[in-house]
């Protein structure tokens, strides 16, 4: 993908119209690409072509598969509990599905298990947003400057692997609030990789194209609003999204502290009680809710990457 | 078939004899070396070797290779996941714990779990408490109402907050309780960041110790009898039944231990898990919070019936039959071979409000150890002379008037009336008796300048 990305950047810039590659240039950052005949893509305004690319987006068979491998899980989840499957892992004391589904619906009514997802989709929301700014900014930085990255790159790589759950003390004593101390733990999950796929999309950018738009007198923050920035996003996006998945992560080591509220409490107390159907569904639910918001985090990322697409 | 076939036959044939014969019997205890209450069953059995000691060697057990291992945990809940999962077959916990443990065994269709001994108790409930952070302006229960209270739900600690609640006539809708393990609520208190923290033994005294807490309740209010015990898996009773016998021997071993000589044991301790001494001395000295005894007496059935009631309302546990769940047959066993009357010691009975009467008080002497005094003027006085001289004071020791514990003499209230001193855990009960007996109510400080004061006076 970014291979043909660069050749047919390459090509505009090898184009001998110093005026129009310029125009492309800004095409790029802005997403929007100009009609005419000699536009490539041109076809896609017709209205067969968006029929046919709608037909296209629903993916059914995509969805039948997924829908047939999961109903094999449960199945066979079913079948390992029913049969106390115990063979080197031991199903014998799992909980069956139809008991987490039993318990699960139970939960879905229950206004106590509504204030967990929302008080935990609440601290995501908020420990996520600043990882993104955070994030994206630090990341590009980084990523453009030689004296920051010196400054910056050892904080990250000591701090980057400290998992989680070894921050709790730290947290707790460092932040004034509980709910601080939670959103600070979750955050820092999301953090780097939003960093480090920043700074990687930056780096990855076709230094002829940062030079191209300097001979066209375009000035460092033009070179970076219309250049740099459109670069990284591909690399951006795949970092938010990850970033996502891993806030989840981090959310249940935070939320051991929070004492009240969130689904990875939830899970938390369930097991201090050693109520394995309870523990079940707030893994369920963690899930569900991961992966949900990383879809959403992709849904938002993906008008920002149309030139890229166009360009595939 | 050829030789060498034959020769491969005859090894695997003697290979296979000899490994039933000397079978491995593995042995998985899990303990917590951060509740003192579980130590006699944990940390100074694993440390002494006492099982090891004790384990039989004749009869069935004459080849038998034993594979004993321990693993900390920081509460009961993971320790019995662990025996759920059969990684461990000895598991060692305080009241609320057992009871969770063995509810959720009987709740499977073939496993159980039996409690087999218990460890050490406090009848009246003490090693549990609430505290708040040394600045607080809080000083009795009453005081939390609208306020935030943080226990780890499910412990002991938390049905004695309950139960202390409960008895204030405080509905749940007057504070917010919050779930909150000990070391983060330690953290916490520390941090001033939450206004009570309720935890159990030794978070309580650590924290005052360590200057960062106040306790406002004792749990001995409660009246609620606070113990700990060991449930083993059924299936491994059934095997070795006399395995069982001998860690009940070792749970003794380790008792008779510690009440030889406190000192030693208590700096032992330290240096297993990490406690300060004169913490755990609180608890293990005689006068301490904790009787070292493992009888399963009636009275203690009553208080775990009670404890599962709790959990029943509060967190939907399953039923519990006790009958089926405690033992007393293998402590019976243990004590017979030892030559000790069981059902005379299931009898004794130590209430720390009359035992403590008229115990001296002690001074640690971070090098020179404990030494005692009978009364307070001694005792402050010799406080006193030790500051002039600059000696290190490890820590003092006085007793609550209202309840028999044991204090640490920085943390009391001491209230000065023209009978002389007399000491309290809590600063209401201290300001009333000081209102009646017109007295005035100091911290120990004030009451060492108090009698140097008087000691001056006299020259």
């Amino acid at each position: 993908m970014r291979a043909a990305y660069l050749d047919k950047a390459e090509s505009n810039v090898d184009g001998s119209d110093v005026a129009g590659s310029m125009g492309k240039q800004k095409a790029l950052g802005v997403g929007s690409i100009a009609d005419g005949p000699l536009d490539p893509m041109a076809h896609r305004n017709s209205v067969l072509y968006k029929l046919a690319h709608l037909f296209g987006q629903l993916p059914i068979r995509a969805i039948a598969v997924g829908a047939i491998s999961v109903t094999i899980g449960l199945f066979l989840w079913h079948w390992a509990t029913l049969y106390k499957f115990n063979y080197f892992v031991n199903f014998e004391h799992v909980p069956a599905p139809l008991l987490v589904g039993d318990a699960f619906s139970r939960h879905f009514f229950d206004p106590a298990f509504h204030t967990h997802v929302l008080v935990s989709l609440r601290r995501i929301f908020f420990a996520y947003s600043i990882a993104v700014v955070l994030g994206i900014v630090i990341g590009l930085i980084v990523g453009r400057s030689r004296t920051a990255r010196s400054a910056i790159l050892p904080y990250i790589e000591i701090i980057r692997p400290i998992p989680a759950v070894a921050w709790i003390p730290l947290a707790i004593l460092m932040w004034p609030t509980e709910e601080a101390s939670i959103i600070y733990i979750t955050l820092l999950g999301a953090l780097f990789p939003i960093i480090l796929n920043t700074v990687h999309g930056v780096e990855q950018t076709p230094e002829v194209l940062v030079r191209a738009a300097q001979s066209l007198g375009a000035n460092r923050a033009q070179v970076f609003w219309h250049v740099v920035l459109p670069a990284a996003m591909p690399s951006i996006a795949a970092g938010l999204a990850i970033g996502m998945g891993i806030s989840w992560f981090s959310l249940l080591a935070g939320e051991i502290i929070s004492g009240q509220f969130g689904i990875g409490y939830f899970t938390w107390h369930a097991y201090s009680m050693i109520n394995y159907t309870d523990i079940v569904v707030g893994m369920l639910v963690i899930g569900a809710l991961g992966s949900l918001s990383t879809y959403l985090v992709r849904l938002i990322t993906r008008p920002m990457l149309r030139w890229n697409r166009k360009l595939r | 078939m050829s030789i060498y076939k034959r020769l491969v036959a005859a090894l695997l044939l003697s290979v296979m004899a000899v490994s039933v014969q000397a079978e491995t019997i593995r042995i998985a205890i899990g303990h917590q070396s951060m509740c003192t209450d579980t130590y006699t069953a944990g940390i100074v059995v694993k440390e002494l070797k006492l099982l090891e000691k004790h384990l039989p060697t004749t009869g069935k057990y004459k080849n038998a290779k034993y594979d004993i291992s321990w693993s900390d945990y920081s509460s009961g809940g993971p320790i019995t996941n662990q025996m759920m999962a059969n990684r461990l077959n000895f598991g060692v916990m305080g009241d609320y714990p057992l009871i969770v443990n063995g509810a959720n065994f009987q709740k499977t269709d073939s496993i159980r779990t039996k409690y087999i001994a218990g460890t050490g108790y406090n009848l009246k409930g003490s090693g549990n408490a609430i505290v708040v952070p040394v600045a607080s302006d809080i000083y009795q229960l009453e005081d939390l109402v609208g306020r935030e209270v943080s226990v780890p739900v499910g412990s002991a600690a938390w049905g004695m907050l309950l139960k202390a609640m409960q008895d204030a006539e405080i509905s749940s809708s007057q504070y917010v309780l919050k779930n909150q393990s000990p070391a983060v609520g330690a953290a916490n208190i520390a941090a001033g960041r939450i206004d009570a923290h309720a935890d159990f033994c030794p978070w309580s005294e650590l924290m005052e110790f360590r200057g960062t807490a106040r306790k406002i309740y004792d749990g001995s209010e409660t009246g609620i009898p606070y113990l700990h015990g060991v449930v083993v898996r059924q299936d491994f009773l059934d095997k070795y039944p006399e395995v069982a016998v001998a860690f009940v021997k070792a749970i003794h071993e380790a008792g008779e231990w510690i009440r030889e000589d406190p000192m030693r044991a208590v700096e032992k301790m330290e240096g297993w898990t990490g406690v300060e001494k004169e913490v755990l001395y609180i608890y293990f000295s005689e006068g301490g919070h904790l009787t070292l005894e493992p009888s399963i007496k009636d009275k203690w059935v009553d208080a775990l019936k009670f404890n599962h009631g709790v959990l029943a309302k509060e967190m939907d546990i399953a039923p519990l039959d006790f009958d089926e769940w405690i033992t007393e047959e293998y402590l019976i066993q243990a004590y017979k071979e030892l030559g000790i009357d069981y059902l005379k010691l299931k009898e004794s009975i130590v209430d720390p409000v009359e035992a403590n009467v008229g115990r001296p008080m002690e001074i640690w002497h971070s090098r020179d150890g404990i030494s005692t005094y009978e009364t307070f003027p001694e005792f402050l006085s010799a406080i006193a002379s030790f500051q002039d001289t600059g000696a290190k004071l490890n820590a003092s020791y006085v007793y609550d008037k209202e309840t028999g514990l044991k204090l640490f003499g920085k943390t009391a209230f001491f209230v000065k009336n023209s009978e002389g001193f007399t000491t309290f855990l809590r600063k209401p009960e201290a300001d009333a008796y000081a209102a009646k007996t017109e007295g005035v109510v100091m911290d120990l400080n004030g009451a060492i300048e108090t009698q140097r004061e008087l000691l001056a006076s006299v020259d």
